[in-house]
């Protein structure tokens, strides 16, 4: 019941922000993610999978679909969760991104180290 | 230098070999003379403002382009001197205080990265992973109290996305 009370007002909360980024920052998201990658399950079967209880899945995947990267439809008493591949290309700009600007941070970091190191030896 | 992405647990991960000893290669990162060398974007004239390498502590930079300064900044989380290195990034204002990317592409606010420094034979190895920091410390807060004994941080997998979206031809 505690549980359902936070998650309750988690939800009031989190509406601040909704990103596809948000929605990848959490372990469990991702690991949701990369099981809906698979085959859609519903809400239950999910929350088989983790230690936690099914109202903090339940959270996670009402997260992941406000993000748009988790489609939930109602197929009788259950409630299927789908993943949205298009939505993960923001992810992947974003690791792009990251590999393209830290490739040329160690480039520049290994000119740095070359410079010093050759200095070194020739005050020696 | 070789570099090579990885398959590790984390949503980016990059590997770089340094052709320097570890000590040296890990100075780098925490001295300030050092980072005004090498730090920072090509496309931008990048200065050290200040260092506070501690955990806690923050490195404020800027980053000037055609008269245009922005800063960026790292809070430094776990230090082992030589060994490990762990910060959140962000672009941040003249206060060091963190502000929103300015880009057009959707991009996180503040990026979690470790960095793990190994040495072999004289040469350093990197191992970078990154991964987007929740949103608000609300969220955090609220889901800590209902995860119960999850594991937190590193925990997840993200290998099968990355493979995912290697199929999708991204």
């Amino acid at each position: 019941m505690i549980a359902y009370i936070f998650a309750i007002k988690c939800l009031h909360i989190m509406e601040i922000r909704r990103d596809v980024f948000q929605a990848i920052a959490d372990p469990t998201r991702r690991q949701i993610i990369e099981m809906l990658m698979k085959q859609p399950l519903n809400l239950n079967t999910i929350a088989e999978n983790f230690d936690v209880s099914r109202q903090a899945v339940s959270l996670h995947v009402k997260i992941l679909a406000e993000c748009g990267l988790v489609i939930i439809t109602q197929q009788g008493r259950e409630r299927y969760c789908e993943a949205q591949p298009d939505k993960l290309n923001e992810v992947a700009a974003w690791v792009e991104h990251c590999r393209r600007f830290w490739t040329t941070q160690f480039k520049s970091l290994d000119k740095y180290l070359h410079q010093v190191q050759t200095n070194k030896k020739s005050k020696k | 230098m070789k570099t090579h992405t990885t398959d590790r647990e984390a949503d980016f991960s990059l590997v770089h070999v340094c052709n320097a000893p570890r000590s040296l290669v890990f100075k780098a990162f925490s001295n300030a003379d050092a980072l005004n060398e090498w730090w920072g974007p090509v496309e931008t004239n990048n200065s050290v403002i200040s260092l506070d390498f501690r955990p806690g502590g923050i490195f404020h930079f800027s980053m000037e382009a055609g008269g245009h300064v922005s800063y960026g900044r790292f809070l430094f989380h776990q230090i082992i001197p030589d060994e490990l290195l762990e910060f959140t990034n962000a672009f941040a204002d003249e206060k060091a205080q963190v502000v929103k990317p300015p880009f057009d592409l959707d991009f996180p606010l503040e990026i979690f990265y470790r960095i793990v420094f190994t040495e072999e034979k004289g040469k350093t190895t990197l191992t970078l992973t990154g991964y987007p920091v929740d949103a608000t410390p609300e969220e955090a807060a609220g889901f800590r109290s209902i995860r119960g004994s999850m594991d937190q941080g590193f925990s997840a997998t993200f290998g099968q996305l990355s493979r995912f979206l290697e199929k999708q031809g991204i």
